[in-house]
Formats: structure tokens, sequence, C-alpha cells
């Protein structure tokens, strides 16, 4: 197993010289230049060209690239062009935010969508099965933005239950951080949910009528036993592949809600970045989700060996 | 041309100038939102006012600002030379008095003798001189232009300093030491740690309130300077300023409690303010923006260059359909100065009125015209950008639409990227000069016959004229810049101030017509 992951984490390798390239490349090919931006409401062509020249803008896309993976290797990302701090600093600083949205919102996609999927697999094409069925399918069809602005409009303005926008860190305790990520993370949660929720409800559907199964009906075990035991871990193999994308997409759609609900985390900085062309926080956004990406894909490998130990050999 | 405490003005001015001079020239008293001063009573001095704005601050270095939205935040902590009044006059703010030397060769700032910088230096005729100093030579200095009319800086004595000026130059320095290339820094910040002050300014003001903490970008929070020179302002214990992008989250902040004052200017937005003032959750006072809602063409560009094509762009163009976007948010105004001001035009009409008919003929006439139209993208130039062009397409303009970010759609215009952009950022200046020098003839380069205007530029730029020998100049210059449809105006914006019920003065807010807030008068119920 531990040569496994070892052969992914240097296949991962080259993905994180190619991604930043690729951003490098899509930059210089778009128009625009951040030291038009730098320059000011009242940019001149010398003090544009000066700050073209101090940051190294005009060198050959290629140059560029090589400095920033030398730098990288060093544990340097380098400095925001438009406030000056360090981007590992930035970073580091907006992860809290982003990873406490992400991680309530995957913890609520896998609690709910268990939840929904193994009281739907009970009896197959009864009352609740098909109430679920319905109820994911329009959760399905909800964008996350809108889903976002009306539970804030309910839960935040109408009745303020929760904040309207913010984030408090977990220092300042469990319970303003958790009051802060509640609409937001639903949000952001409910299509993860409602995709686990179909996906793990059609692989118990098939593995609760597999001749293992049956004949361990037939031993007389309990049915709780029987799904909790035997039938939900062979299920889960498909659910865990599906895991391991939503991250990603969670990630992608945590730009959105960050920005509805103000929160100072990393989709945020993503997109000022972009409008700003500020190029090394961009990059460095793009290095640190391309490793969360790669690392998230690595446990969902790893994981297959519990429940698969077939895939362990 | 004196100026005493403020320059002349109107006869309502020369009131206002009247009772600043009782006042020892000071800033104006704390007034209430019903135009009568807060009762101190009525002000929490232990309050601490939560206001947020769209506009983000990235360093707190006033020479390196590169966006106007970053001057709201600092005006709090660092002072200027003078300030700006909520109607826009110029009025002291660490200078007292300023004059013109006879011939123009320099301008005599008296100074105040009372005030300190937060870190113990004393704020004199030195201090200045190192300011304006730092902001000619500073590398990245995005003050050096403000500043290229002063020659050199000399202390006379320690409370008065004499600028020397380019000749003929220097009649806006007034009322640009009202923006962040007025602001004065600790000497002793700038010996010691020029380079750190844009992410840590730390005591190096003298303003009414000292930043406490700072994330670029996000937000700022400042606690009450512990003696201010102006007991007038800074009533409260602390200010938190944060940037929220989003104005629907803005309001939503105010409407639950969670902040306490913000600004909108989103017709979609305004409405919303509108409605939950109506019902009476939220209070909202509002603001005719300075700036205008026009169109900016560069005629050495393309078809452009074809008068014709300009003036059937400028007949083609409805300012009732943009108007109507905004419902009635958007005042039409088809001057280049509010009118009111001494440098408006008097008796004036706009050369190009709406005539479809007449715009279809000029088209023929030049042969069939082709341009694209550059806009901020997912802002509220948007929608004006589309009516616009379906307009111009009406008149048979082969129009198309280029949407850029919003970071980018005013340096690249400069830069000479686009032949013609939708936007609101035709910001009148405090002086004409100034204007002039920013869309016309410098950094926006409008003027493309630069003769047309330059004579009657210099002539009105004389700071030994008086407002009225100068008003005749720019009016003809405002009138060959609409004649030569080298920027067409539409409209005024409208901003809404939002605060909710414990909020006092939102209607004495400086700079607030130009998108920024001068928050020193504002005050929380106890």
């Amino acid at each position: 197993m531990l040569r496994h992951a070892g052969k992914r984490l240097l296949a991962a390798i080259p993905l994180l010289l190619v991604v930043p390239l690729l951003v490098f490349l899509l930059i210089d090919l778009a128009p625009g230049d951040p030291a038009v931006v730098l320059a000011g409401d009242n940019p001149t062509p010398e003090r544009i060209a000066a700050i073209q020249a101090r940051l190294g803008l005009s060198d050959p896309v290629v140059e560029r690239y090589a400095r920033w993976v030398g730098a990288v290797l060093h544990g340097d990302l380098g400095k925001s062009l438009m406030s000056d701090q360090s981007v590992m600093e930035m970073i580091i600083r907006r992860m809290g935010a982003t990873m406490s949205l992400v991680l309530f919102a995957m913890v609520m996609a896998v609690v709910l969508g268990a939840l929904m999927a193994i009281l739907s697999s009970l009896r197959p094409g009864g009352v609740v099965d098909r109430l679920v069925n319905w109820l994911a399918s329009i959760a399905i069809a909800i964008p996350a933005f809108w889903f976002g602005l009306v539970l804030a409009s309910l839960f935040a303005v109408t009745y303020r239950v929760f904040p309207a926008f913010g984030f408090v860190p977990l220092s300042e305790g469990i319970g303003p951080w958790l009051s802060h990520l509640v609409l937001p993370g639903v949000a952001l949660g409910l299509l993860p949910a409602a995709e686990v929720t179909l996906q793990l409800r059609s692989a118990l559907g098939q593995v609760l009528t597999s001749d293992y199964i049956l004949n361990a009906r037939a031993k007389g075990l309990s049915r709780r036993s029987v799904l909790f035991k035997h039938a939900l871990k062979n299920a889960c193999v498909p659910v865990v592949t599906v895991f391991g994308f939503r991250v990603a997409e969670v990630l992608a759609g945590s730009v959105t809600i960050e920005i509805i609900y103000n929160m100072p985390g990393l989709g945020s900085l993503a997109v000022d970045s972009v409008l700003s062309r500020d190029i090394p926080v961009l990059l460095g956004f793009v290095l640190f989700s391309t490793s969360v990406v790669v690392v998230v894909n690595l446990l969902v490998d790893i994981s297959y060996g519990y429940f698969n130990p077939k895939v362990r050999a | 041309m004196t100026w005493r405490c403020v320059r002349r003005r109107s006869g309502v001015a020369m009131l206002a100038v009247a009772a600043l001079a009782l006042t020892g020239c000071g800033s104006g008293g704390a007034a209430g939102n019903d135009g009568k001063p807060a009762q101190s009573t009525e002000a929490d001095p232990n309050a601490t006012l939560r206001f947020t704005s769209a506009a983000p601050i990235r360093n707190l270095d006033p020479a390196l600002q590169t966006s106007y939205g970053g001057v709201g935040y600092l005006v709090l902590a660092i002072d200027r030379l003078t300030t700006l009044d909520k109607d826009d006059n110029v009025v002291p703010g660490l200078a007292t008095e300023w004059k013109f030397a006879k011939d123009g060769s320099y301008l005599e700032l008296k100074l105040r003798d009372d005030v300190r910088f937060h870190d113990g230096t004393v704020f004199d005729a030195a201090a200045v001189k190192a300011n304006i100093e730092r902001g000619k030579t500073l590398e990245g200095s995005t003050i050096k232009q403000n500043l290229d009319d002063i020659t050199s800086v000399e202390a006379v004595d320690a409370h008065t300093v004499r600028l020397r000026l380019v000749k003929g130059r220097g009649v806006q320095l007034p009322s640009v030491f009202a923006t962040n290339a007025g602001m004065m820094i600790s000497p002793k910040a700038i010996a010691e740690r020029s380079a750190k002050l844009a992410s840590d300014l730390g005591d190096a003001g003298s303003g009414p309130y000292l930043v406490t903490s700072f994330t670029p970008g996000e937000k700022v929070v400042m606690k009450k300077a512990p003696a201010y020179w102006d007991p007038a302002v800074g009533q409260i214990a602390g200010i938190e300023l944060q940037a929220i992008s989003d104005g629907a989250t803005r309001l939503r902040g105010v409407q639950t409690g969670q902040t306490d004052l913000t600004t909108v200017s989103a017709a979609n937005d305004l409405a919303q303010a509108r409605q939950l003032a109506d019902q009476g959750a939220v209070d909202m006072k509002k603001v005719t923006f300075r700036n205008v809602l026009g169109v900016y063409l560069r005629a050495n560009l393309g078809d452009l260059t074809k008068p014709e094509v300009r003036q059937a762009i400028a007949h083609a163009i409805d300012p009732d359909a943009v108007g109507a976007l905004f419902s009635g948010s958007c005042q039409p105004n088809r001057q280049l100065y509010p009118a009111g001001s001494w440098a408006a035009i008097k008796d004036y009409s706009y050369p190009y009125p709406y005539d479809q008919a007449k715009a279809r003929e000029l088209v023929q006439k030049a042969g069939g015209a082709k341009v694209t139209i550059s806009y901020p993208a997912s802002t509220n130039m948007e929608q004006p950008a589309n009516v616009i062009q379906g307009k111009l397409s009406e008149a048979g303009i082969d129009a198309k639409l280029n949407p850029v970010p919003n970071t980018e759609n005013e340096p690249r215009f400069i830069a000479g990227d686009f032949e013609l952009m939708v936007s609101a950022s035709w910001s009148p200046k405090i002086d004409p000069a100034d204007t002039v020098d920013t869309y016309l003839l410098d950094t926006y380069k409008l003027a493309t016959d630069r003769g047309a205007i330059e004579p009657d530029a210099a002539k009105a730029a004389d700071p030994t004229l008086s407002e009225a020998q100068r008003a005749p100049l720019y009016a003809k210059i405002w009138q060959t810049t609409m004649q030569q449809a080298w920027y067409i105006p539409i409209c005024r914006l409208t901003v809404g101030v939002v605060s909710n019920n414990k909020v006092l003065n939102t209607d004495n807010v400086p700079l607030a017509d130009i998108g920024i807030w001068d928050l020193r008068h504002i005050a929380v119920k106890r």
C-alpha cells in the first residue's frame, strides 16, 4: 500500500508542474497587464514600464515560469503584486475559512447522503425511497449560490438564527465557528449530499440483492447487521470514488459561496487575484488546490484497500 | 488670488467661511441626521462603528494607493493639508490658510501649530517638506503626478511652508492636498520605516483614529486617537471598516444588525434599500454622485477618427433609456461639471440631443461605422453598455461589446487599448485644472486635437486668476470637448448611505459624492 501511495505521489509531480504552467500560459495569452493595474488611477507609460521592469513582467513566459518553479522548490511562493504580502502567509491565513467550509459541506454530504440512502434502501420503491429520490433530484437542480441567498434571507434576515455573513476561526470557540458555517456549508453541501444519496442508494440496491447478502439473511442475521456490517462497506466503493471528485467540485464551488457570505477564504482570494492579475497569488492558489485534489485522490485510493481487501493485494 | 480658510465661492459658501473663521478654521461640528448638531448626550463615546463598503484597501501608504477607494480608509488615520466638507468646499486641514504669490511662483501654506503625530513627532514645515519630497521620489509613488507642479519645498519658519511652482501651474494644489497627495505622515516614520508603512502604519499618522489591525483587501480596525486637535470629530471609541464586494451582502449586514453602516450604488441594491427604509428596517440617505456616467471616445482610433461617426454616436445615445435602467437613480446630466459649480457652463444645451434620424444620416455620410464598446464586466455599467450598443446598431453602426475586468477597464483605456468605453469614472475634480489634466490633456488624453484647448487650459491654470476669470475659459474647453464628442456625458448615479437607526450624522460624510467615505463625523447613539 505504501509503495502504491508513493507511486501516486510521484505521478502527481508532473501534474503539479503542468497546471501552474497552463495558468502562466493562459494569463500570458489573456489581454491585460498587472503593471497597468498597479500603476494606479493615473498611470503613465513610464510608470507602467518601470513596474514591468521591477517585477520582471516583460521577461519571456518560460523564464518567468522557471524562476517561479525555482523559488517554489526553495519553499518561496513569492509576494503579492498588489499588497506585497507573502503568498504563503496569505494562503495560510485564508485556508482556515475555506477548509472549514469544505469540511462542513463534505461531512454534511456524507452524513446526510448516507442517512437518506439507507432510509431509502430499506424499502426499495416505497414512499420514503421515492421521496428521497425526488428530493435528491431537486437538490441537484438547485444552484448553490441561489440556495445560499435563500438560506441567508430566511435564517439570517427573517429569523436571525445565524449570522448573515463572515467567518470566525475555530480558536474563538466551536459555537461561533459552527454558527458562521451552517448557512454557507449547507448551501455548498446540498449538491454533494444529493449525489452521495443517489450513488449510495444505487450501490446499496445492487449489493442488497447479491448472493452473499441473501445468504447472510438466510442464516438469520438481522437486517441491521446485514446492512451495516456487510452491505454498506461494499456499497461504499463507488461512493468513495465520487467523493474524491466532489471535494474538487466543492473547493471550486466555495468561490461563489465565499463571496455571498463574505468569507475570507481562498475562493475569494482566487477571484481577486484573477481580476487584478496578481499572478503569484493565483499560482499559489492553483498549486494549493491542485495539491489538495492530489492528496484527496490519494486518500481515496488508499481507502479502497479498506473497503475492498482484494485491492490490498 | 488669496485663500483664507476656504476659497471664495457662492454667497452661501461665504457664510460657511465666516462660520468656519469664527470657529478658528476648524472642521465643522458634528451634525445630526436632521442637520442639527448631534447632542453630546446622544452619542456613545464607547461605541464601535462597523462600516462596510465595496472598495478594498491593499496597503496603508498614502503614496502607494493604486485606487482612490483606499483614501476613504486612510483619511481617518492620516490628516491632510486641506480637507473637503460635505459640499466639496476646500477647507482647512493641517494647513490653516494658503495663498499664491502674486506672480504665481509659489504657494505658501500656514500650518497648525498644535499638532503632533501619534508617535510624538511635532507636525511642522519640515514634516510637509519630508512628505512632499517623499511623494515625488518614492519608487512606485502614485502621487508623483499630483505633485509634479511643485519644483521645491522651503520651510519659511516652523509653521509656514512655501512650495515653489512650475511657472503658470499649480492652481489645483489646494484641492489636491485634500486627497492622499496631501496626507502627512511622521517624518520619523519616513526616516525609520518608510518601506514598512504599507503594511504597518502604526502611529505614523495624526488623524482622529489609529490603525490597530489591518488585513489587506479585507479589513481595517481603528481606535480613537488619545488626543486629537479637532474635538468635533472622532466621537466614538473605534471603527471597523470591512470591504464586501457584494452589495446585497452589505445590505443584509445592516438589516440584521451585524454591521451599522454601508453604501450601495447598484440600481437593484438601491431599490431594495429604499424598500427596507420604507419599512423602517434601515435608514437611507441619498447622495448624488459627482461622477458622471458617460462614454469616452478615442478620436484617434478606428472609425472614431471621423467626426461624423463621433457625432452620430452622440446623437444615437438616448439618456432616458440609460436612465430608465436605474429606476430614476441616475439623474440626467449632459455637462462635465455639476450645474451650480462655478466651473459649469452657464446657459447651456448639449450639442447632440437624442436623434436617431440624424445619427443614421451621419453614419451614411461617413460611409458606415464600426466600434467596439468596452465596459467593466459584472458592474452596473453592463446594462448601460448593452442599451448603448442597441442604440448604435439602430443608427446603423456595427457595434460590438467588449466586457473587461473591472480593475483593467480604466487602465487599459488609458493605455490606448480601447476606442470607446462606457464608464462612470468621469469625476469632475474640485479644481477644473485638474480635470483638464486628468481627462483631456494628460492621463486619459481624450483631447486628440490638443491645440483646440491647450492655450485656454494654460491660461485658465494660472493661479493668479480669480474663479470669475477662469470660468469662461473652462466653459470654452468643455464646449470644445463636447462639440468634438471626445466624451459624451449621460447621467449622474446615486449612492445610498444605509445605516441602522443608531448611527448619527450620516448626512455629513465628506467625499461620499465621489464614492469614498470620510467617517470622521459619524457617531453612534447611546
